[in-house]
């Protein structure tokens, strides 16, 4: 059992005072939109960084999971499955489909891995594009489903699901690192054959964070669509949500701890503060990425990590409070 | 049921034009460029910029169109993927999307988001072959891709830039062992990639074609080319032919059980056994 350190005081602080924040009336409500959209982007980065920083696996078929999950569920309500259910179900269904698509894609590695990924939620959109199980010709296919059933679940309770499982993701993602899981991975991002040929079942390591991502991402996506109340096949299987996710964590910092936390902040400001100039807004996020990526390869926290305060900080973060 | 296979072997042309490009740079830099797309559409708006306030023809702007992507595309490759290319595997295809990113937002802030096709004197016309019409714009497409095509075989067989980029992209320690500078390779490869990208949009700009189209027909084109050797640009043309329906990456579906796809497929375990 790991200490307690200062670092886990200040996170446990913050996720106190973000679990009061809608009951305070004084906070404006917009608030608790930015949290969420917030907690939504951490969760999903946080689990791309286990997958594609320390794994090595470069997954860009992060949409096909949440969108598998956000279709569980919306196909769900509609067949008179209550939305928690649902929620499960779609991390279940995330799971499973991650599983099957390993066989095929874990064949392949490197540059190779990311185009065989990048299909998939392609021809996810097609498929749904042109599916229709429930309901008449007027919903399904391109026009997609409303998710019924959910008048009682306001931004409130999305907002305390995104963020217990924003919560979850961070523990699961710390969890792994300083597990035998951890160093397996790493040792497979470095040298596959050699990994192999120490005994390590890489298959079925680079599984684990593979099905685990897929299934949070799968989580907050159905609770994403919870909170957008309809779900349609060519914004769901969009090539858009891979961005925020690869911008999120890219900027943060790829293979550092607080790096999704801090790339998901710094994206969700660039996404409220700049709505308003619609097309300039990604404009300058393309050119963010840019710049941070060749800049700094380990994003925003590469460059704190120059600075000695940065460093005498995080070294305090991580002093025990009790004990030696 | 005649028509639309002809309409869309020649509108396959196009795509297969602009999959050489995307399959050359693949071939060479092992790069999935995603930008592709989002370039090729660059080249679409500077040819209908050039018409709509010079009212020059697309086909006469390519003078001026040519020499400005490939000039980007060097720049790119040079300071951007180069450098992104020593940092990690990943860093390069990171870049791309940010290209595209970049590209797509701003064409739209130029321009504005709506789809526009337009009027030359020929962008009406057509042809009849028996009792079926076809707009001769496919047919244009259709044979400047053959030609491009050819012209690129010829180019990649008989000179010395042709050969290096070949032998590059089949053995990149190889080539440089018998003294080719893979490094410039690259740029060159970009910047002729480029070129075929400011050809394929110059001649996209007859079909009324909307800002953020970039990405599917990336997706469209990256699905029709064998990546295993640039320099093939036969090949790109018997995948090609897709046209940008929604239905259509369910094909890739298909793809995989046809015996080009399952080469395409067993090239990717060939190279994972290689590394």
């Amino acid at each position: 059992m790991t200490k307690l350190t200062y670092e886990h005081i200040a996170l446990i602080s913050i996720v106190v005072l973000l679990v009061v924040l809608p009951l305070v009336t004084a906070v404006p409500q917009s608030w608790t939109l930015y949290v969420f959209i917030f907690c939504v982007y951490l969760s999903m980065s946080c689990m791309w960084n286990l997958i594609a920083g320390y794994a090595g696996l470069i997954s860009l078929c992060q949409p096909a999971f949440l969108g598998l999950a956000g279709y569980t569920l919306a196909l769900g309500t509609w067949i008179g499955v209550p939305w928690w259910a649902g929620l499960v179900g779609g991390a279940v269904v995330a799971g499973i489909f991650a599983v099957l698509i390993a066989f095929a894609v874990f064949r392949l590695s490197g540059v190779y891995f990311a185009i065989g990924t990048l299909v998939v939620p392609e021809v996810l959109r097609s498929l749904f594009i042109l599916w229709r199980p429930v309901g008449g010709s007027m919903t399904g296919g391109g026009a997609g489903y409303m998710i019924k059933n959910i008048s009682g679940v306001g931004i409130n309770e999305t907002y305390w699901l995104a963020l217990v499982i924003a919560v979850i993701s961070i523990i699961i993602f710390r969890a792994v690192l300083s597990s035998n899981l951890g160093l397996g991975l790493a040792a497979i991002r470095d040298n596959q054959q050699a990994a192999a040929s120490c005994g390590i079942n890489t298959f079925r390591l680079k599984l684990y964070p593979f099905v685990i991502g897929a299934m949070i991402t799968g989580l907050v996506g159905a609770v994403y669509y919870i909170h957008q109340g309809f779900i349609e096949p060519t914004r769901t299987f969009n090539v858009s949500w891979t961005m925020a996710i690869l911008l999120s964590t890219v900027i943060g910092g790829m293979r550092t701890k607080g790096g999704a936390m801090l790339g998901a902040m710094v994206y969700v400001f660039l996404y409220f503060a700049m709505a308003r100039y619609g097309g300039y807004s990604l404009l300058i996020q393309g050119v963010i990425l840019i710049t941070i990526l060749l800049i700094s390869p380990r994003g925003l926290l590469g460059i704190f990590n120059k600075f000695s305060f940065y460093r005498s900080f995080v070294l305090f973060m991580d002093r025990p409070v009790l004990g030696k | 049921m005649i028509s639309p296979i002809v309409m869309g072997i020649l509108l396959g042309g196009l795509y297969a034009l602009i999959a050489m490009g995307l399959s050359m740079v693949f071939g060479v830099m092992r790069m999935i460029n995603l930008a592709h797309g989002d370039l090729v559409i660059l080249g679409s708006y500077l040819s209908f910029a050039l018409l709509a306030n010079f009212g020059l023809d697309p086909i006469v702007s390519l003078v001026i169109t040519v020499p400005l992507l490939s000039g980007l595309g060097f720049f790119i490759q040079r300071f951007l993927l180069r450098r992104a290319a020593d940092i990690s595997d990943e860093a390069p295809l990171i870049i791309a999307f940010g290209i595209a990113l970049i590209l797509q937002n701003a064409i739209q802030i130029v321009t504005d988001p709506q789809s526009r096709g337009i009027s030359t004197a020929y962008s009406m016309a057509s042809f009849s072959v028996g009792p079926f019409q076809f707009p001769v714009i496919y047919l244009m497409n259709f044979v400047a891709a053959l030609v491009v095509m050819a012209l690129f075989s010829i180019f990649l067989k008989k000179t010395y830039l042709g050969r290096a980029i070949a032998a590059a992209s089949q053995n990149k320690k190889a080539a440089q062992l018998m003294g080719i500078n893979t490094k410039n390779i690259h740029s060159a490869a970009f910047a002729i990639a480029m070129i075929s990208a400011a050809i394929a949009g110059a001649f996209l700009d007859d079909i009324p074609v909307p800002t953020n189209i970039g990405y599917s027909i990336f997706d469209n084109c990256f699905r029709c080319g064998d990546h295993r050797r640039s320099g093939q640009p036969v090949r790109d043309l018997s995948g090609g032919g897709d046209t940008w329906s929604g239905a259509d990456p369910v094909r890739i579906f298909f793809r995989i059980r046809r015996p080009d796809a399952f080469r395409l497929f067993s090239h990717f375990s060939g190279a994972y056994r290689e590394t």
